[in-house]
């Protein structure tokens, strides 16, 4: 910028970033670019609060159904020796109440608060990838209704939540049952993914100017690790997912032991998800309560900092705890130590947060609105759980309660207090931010009352059942044990919490409303989710110059409405979010957002319909609908996205102009990609850790085992220079691209694609030469599994490839318009990285140990 | 146009470095015990130390002097000062959280490292 020393826009000292009055016409046109579709065309919802709000309704609507299936269980446990409902029922109860409630509940419920809240929180316009948000819901609320309609034809899983081979396996589970945990659950992980990209993205792009993480709100650094923690912790399920599929339906050895396979490996990929889980459940939960204690007893949160420091430590410290739910299972003592010290650690950060609460209410003056009610309850039943989590984490403790009533105790403890009781509290709490009145104070103190003391009735006398050692997943009990008392009494306070929860839902559908605007702050909160909103959320972008801006700046919310801060309007007519830089929050672009479409919906039908038709091996209706997700994406991304430079840089106030286009580390799409590649690698990871678990527990001498051998060491030379060619030939098509050679380009990419086929092609015949087969033993197995997932990147390839061909012989990239390019040249990258890591595994490994 | 004064990454992972030793700590003392137990090397001998124990220990102060160094940094950051969170200025509030993962993650490797003291190496 030219001329004199101008002051920083975005201090304090500044002026009003826009001046009085504002152009006519231009909140109208702010309007029309972020007009919602009506009617039928409802389903192209992209907006953050609408598919937050369906999102989150769809969540709790999965928490009543898998509450049904509690109850069904309660009604057969109330009597000893009850026949009301028969073995196999009960375990498919079991099983589909756990995996609902954690995969189609839990994980969901927060996700969509995140989705509904963030942009306000961040006073963004919206999630920087709104279709993926909604495609992520849509895929989400179809493959979940389907997976839990398999209940109503007995076709629902039974191995548990956890699904332990060897029964989840295709000797002792036959059915298709197992099956629809693998492939329904599957995809809804990569739904969860979806999300975490969209969190991670926007919470560190999308923040408001002058929102610095120093400023940045706990609910944000809490969504943040969440969404890390979902980055590292998936891939591992995924990839047990994957493994056990192919085992089942190629016979593929992994967890058979007689084979050469483990089942312990599964119990070490499901937990290292597992655990991660119970604080990616319970970190966003923590970080509303984080929001809305300092709103009740209007005080700042005490220890703003050791609050986020306990919201990262424990995102680490909580990949560090997986073994302690294998504490059973014979692995050395001094290992379970480490997880068992592991297991206090985590509890130190946990423990600061909840004196940091108790401080902040200490500080305040309290208010027993609702809200308050429920963080009450919720700090009594958390910290109850915590403390039996901590006896389950001393080693010899387990040992005696493993796999009882305790530990059930325990975990609804830290999950119902840990998760639920917060979400209710934010519900009650951010119900006005919708619009509307609010919910009822009156029934939601009795549903608060009826939960409260239903809860702790069910759960607590299941401490006593579990010591006295009835175990967990049984579906009835002996008379005469001593057991009958303490079950009964957890029926009747199960059907207790059952009218809290009901007392809820009446509430929500009397009382809560949607209203394109939002006005007011009931609560009298400091954070930028209650300034004045629309569909656009707020009118302009605020400077913030402190945590609390509301508290700080009474006149803010009216500067805001009036159009006085940033990017009163909109610059190209379009949907736009203001993208700034992760740290220090300063503006860097405007990036253009796409609004309503079918292109995601359909694709979201696609994957649904894909996996689940796979699961009852529908193989032709699987391929028409993974066809149909294929090609909505690639239509979803050739209209929605990488438009280019459509006009010169705007005008956003406070003398800035910013391009409406950028490429490589300052755009979002570079961002996401590299959150893409790291859940990617993390699968690589689960993977290498496959080989060397499986190499491990065989020895030497049976890695690999007599009979089996690969093919010598020059055979891999080959493949690996023609891989790495492909690497080289991407770069070219860089500079290729950079000189404007158009032409060019496309052909050095389409040679790069046939490099790469070859180059992995030509290694798996070498192995399938050398009689390396899957079936026979592990390592095969493990050695396929490798050439399998080289192969799903390979497609993906082929598809990015042939996209990027087609987009540029359609002349949508040039020197400018190189977004496409730069993402398509990341994952490629990473691909030939991946494919020659690959070979190393492969080729190497075995034989470097020999 | 306005370009990106603040690191991106760098500034993000800096503030994790403390959290990331802590990570690489663990799976080295899980995955070398798990392979020392596996392999009989239980009662194995370094440089006439029991093997796994020195192991483990070499481990922890590695990581633990390493954990030290990102606090230390922190702390020269911070001019000494303490006091409260460092305030809302980002570079000091990110030097804050430094030195405060640090403090945690010297804590958990410290706790984690203890228990070879304690138990025999693979029973």
């Amino acid at each position: 910028m030219a001329g004199p020393p101008e002051p920083d826009p975005l201090s304090p000292d500044a002026p009003l970033p826009n001046p009085l009055p504002r152009p006519a016409g231009e909140l109208e046109a702010l309007e029309r670019a972020w007009r919602r579709p009506t009617g039928w065309r409802f389903p192209t919802v992209v907006n953050n609060t609408w598919i937050g709000v369906l999102y989150l309704g769809t969540a709790l609507l999965f928490f009543v159904l898998a509450g049904v299936l509690a109850l069904l269980m309660r009604a057969q446990l109330a009597l000893p020796e009850n026949d009301l409902i028969g073995q196999d029922l009960y375990n498919q109860l079991f099983t589909t109440h756990g995996t609902v409630m954690m995969f189609l509940f839990a994980v969901p419920a927060v996700e969509a608060m995140g989705v509904y809240l963030l942009p306000a929180m961040l006073a963004a316009r919206d999630l920087p990838f709104p279709r993926l948000s909604a495609y992520a819901y849509w895929a989400y609320a179809i493959g979940g209704l389907v997976f839990f309609s398999s209940i109503f034809y007995g076709a629902a899983p039974d191995g548990g939540w956890f699904m332990y081979p060897p029964l989840t396996g295709k000797q002792y589970s036959p059915g298709v049952n197992a099956d629809f945990w693998l492939l329904g659950i599957g995809f809804i992980e990569i739904s969860a993914i979806a999300g975490a990209i969209e969190i991670i993205v926007g919470v560190l792009k999308n923040r408001a100017p002058g929102m610095t993480l120093a400023r940045m709100p706990i609910f944000a650094w809490a969504m943040l690790v969440f969404a890390a923690m979902i980055v590292f912790a998936f891939p591992a399920v995924i990839w047990g997912t994957i493994l056990l599929e192919l085992e089942r339906a190629f016979g593929w050895p992994f967890f058979i032991a007689a084979r050469g396979g483990d089942p312990l490996l599964w119990q070490h990929l499901f937990w290292f998800f597992g655990h991660p889980e119970v604080y990616i459940i319970f970190l966003p939960a923590a970080g509303m309560v984080s929001m809305i204690i300092p709103a009740m007893v209007q005080a700042r949160l005490v220890g703003h900092g050791l609050v986020a420091m306990a919201l990262l430590g424990t995102g680490f410290l909580s990949f560090g705890l997986w073994v302690h739910h294998m504490f059973a299972t014979g692995i050395p003592n001094l290992s379970l130590a480490f997880f068992s010290a592991a297991s206090f650690a985590v509890s130190v950060p946990t423990g600061i947060q909840v004196f940091a609460w108790i401080a902040t209410i200490a500080t305040g003056r309290p208010r027993l609105q609702v809200p308050m009610l429920f963080i009450l309850g919720f700090l009594f039943i958390f910290v109850l759980g915590g403390l039996t989590g901590v006896m389950v984490a001393v080693v010899p403790f387990d040992w005696q309660a493993h796999d009882t009533y305790f530990v059930v105790a325990h975990l609804h403890y830290v999950l119902i207090g840990g998760m639920v009781f917060p979400l209710l509290a934010a519900i009650y709490y951010w119900a006005p931010a919708a619009g509307g009145q609010g919910l009822s104070r009156r029934l939601g103190t009795f549903a608060f009352w009826l939960l409260f003391l239903g809860i702790n009735l069910t759960f607590f006398p299941m401490h006593v059942s579990g010591l006295m050692g009835m175990p967990r997943r049984v579906w009835t009990y002996p008379a005469g044990m001593g057991l009958e008392v303490w079950n009964l009494l957890s029926t009747i306070g199960a059907v207790v919490a059952a009218l809290g929860v009901l007392l809820v839902a009446i509430d929500v559908l009397l009382h809560f409303r949607i209203k394109g605007t939002m006005a007011g702050n009931p609560f009298h909160a400091g954070t930028l989710e209650w300034l004045p909103q629309g569909n656009y959320a707020a009118r302009s972008i605020p400077r913030v110059t402190s945590r609390e801006p509301l508290w700080d700046d009474p006149d803010l919310a009216e500067q805001v409405l009036q159009g006085r801060h940033f990017l009163p309007g909109t610059a190209t007519g379009r949907r736009e979010s203001l993208v700034t830089s992760p740290v220090e929050a300063r503006p860097q672009y405007l990036a253009i957002i796409p609004g309503p479409g079918w292109a995601h919906v359909l694709a979201a039908i696609g994957t649904a319909g894909f996996f689940l038709s796979l699961t009852v091996e529908w193989v032709l209706v699987a391929a028409g609908f993974g066809a149909l997700a294929v090609a909505s994406v690639l239509r979803w991304l050739w209209t929605g996205t990488d438009l280019g430079e459509i006009r010169e840089p705007a005008e956003i106030g406070g003398g800035l102009r910013l391009p409406v286009y950028a490429t490589g580390p300052e755009s979002v799409g570079w961002w996401a990609m590299v959150v893409l590649l790291l859940v990617d690698g993390t699968i690589f990871a689960c993977l290498a850790f496959t080989h060397g678990f499986l190499w491990l527990v065989n020895g030497d001498g049976a890695w690999p085992p007599a009979g089996m051998a690969l093919p010598p060491l020059p055979a891999a030379a080959l493949p690996a220079a023609l891989v790495a060619a492909s690497g080289a030939a991407i770069c070219l098509a860089g500079r290729l691209l950079r000189r404007g050679r158009a032409l060019a380009m496309s052909l050095a990419v389409l040679a790069a694609l046939g490099l790469l086929l070859a180059g992995l092609g030509t290694d798996l015949q070498a192995l399938r030469a050398a009689g390396l087969r899957p079936e026979a033993h592990a390592f095969g197995a493990a050695v396929f599994a490798n050439q399998f997932w080289q192969g799903v990147h390979a497609a993906a390839v082929l598809v990015m490839a042939l996209y990027l061909v087609a987009r540029s012989w359609a002349g949508m990239v040039d020197p400018v318009r190189r977004l496409t390019f730069e993402v398509v040249r990341l994952f490629w990258l990473y691909a030939v990285a991946q494919a020659l890591a690959g070979m190393a595994l492969t080729h190497l490994f075995p034989r470097g140990l020999a | 146009m306005m370009r990106a004064r603040a690191p991106g990454f760098s500034a993000i992972t800096g503030a994790l470095a403390a959290l990331l030793v802590w990570a690489g700590h663990f799976t080295l003392i899980y995955g070398a015990h798990a392979l020392a137990c596996e392999r009989g090397f239980a009662d194995a001998a370094l440089l006439g130390l029991p093997a796994v124990p020195a192991l483990v220990l070499g481990a922890s102060l590695a990581a633990l002097l390493a954990v030290g160094l990102v606090g230390w940094r922190a702390w020269r950051r911070l001019d000494g000062s303490l006091a409260a969170e460092a305030g809302e200025d980002a570079p000091r509030f990110l030097a804050w959280l430094t030195l405060a993962t640090a403090l945690l993650a010297a804590l958990a490797i410290l706790w984690e490292a203890v228990p070879v003291l304690l138990l025999h190496s693979c029973r």
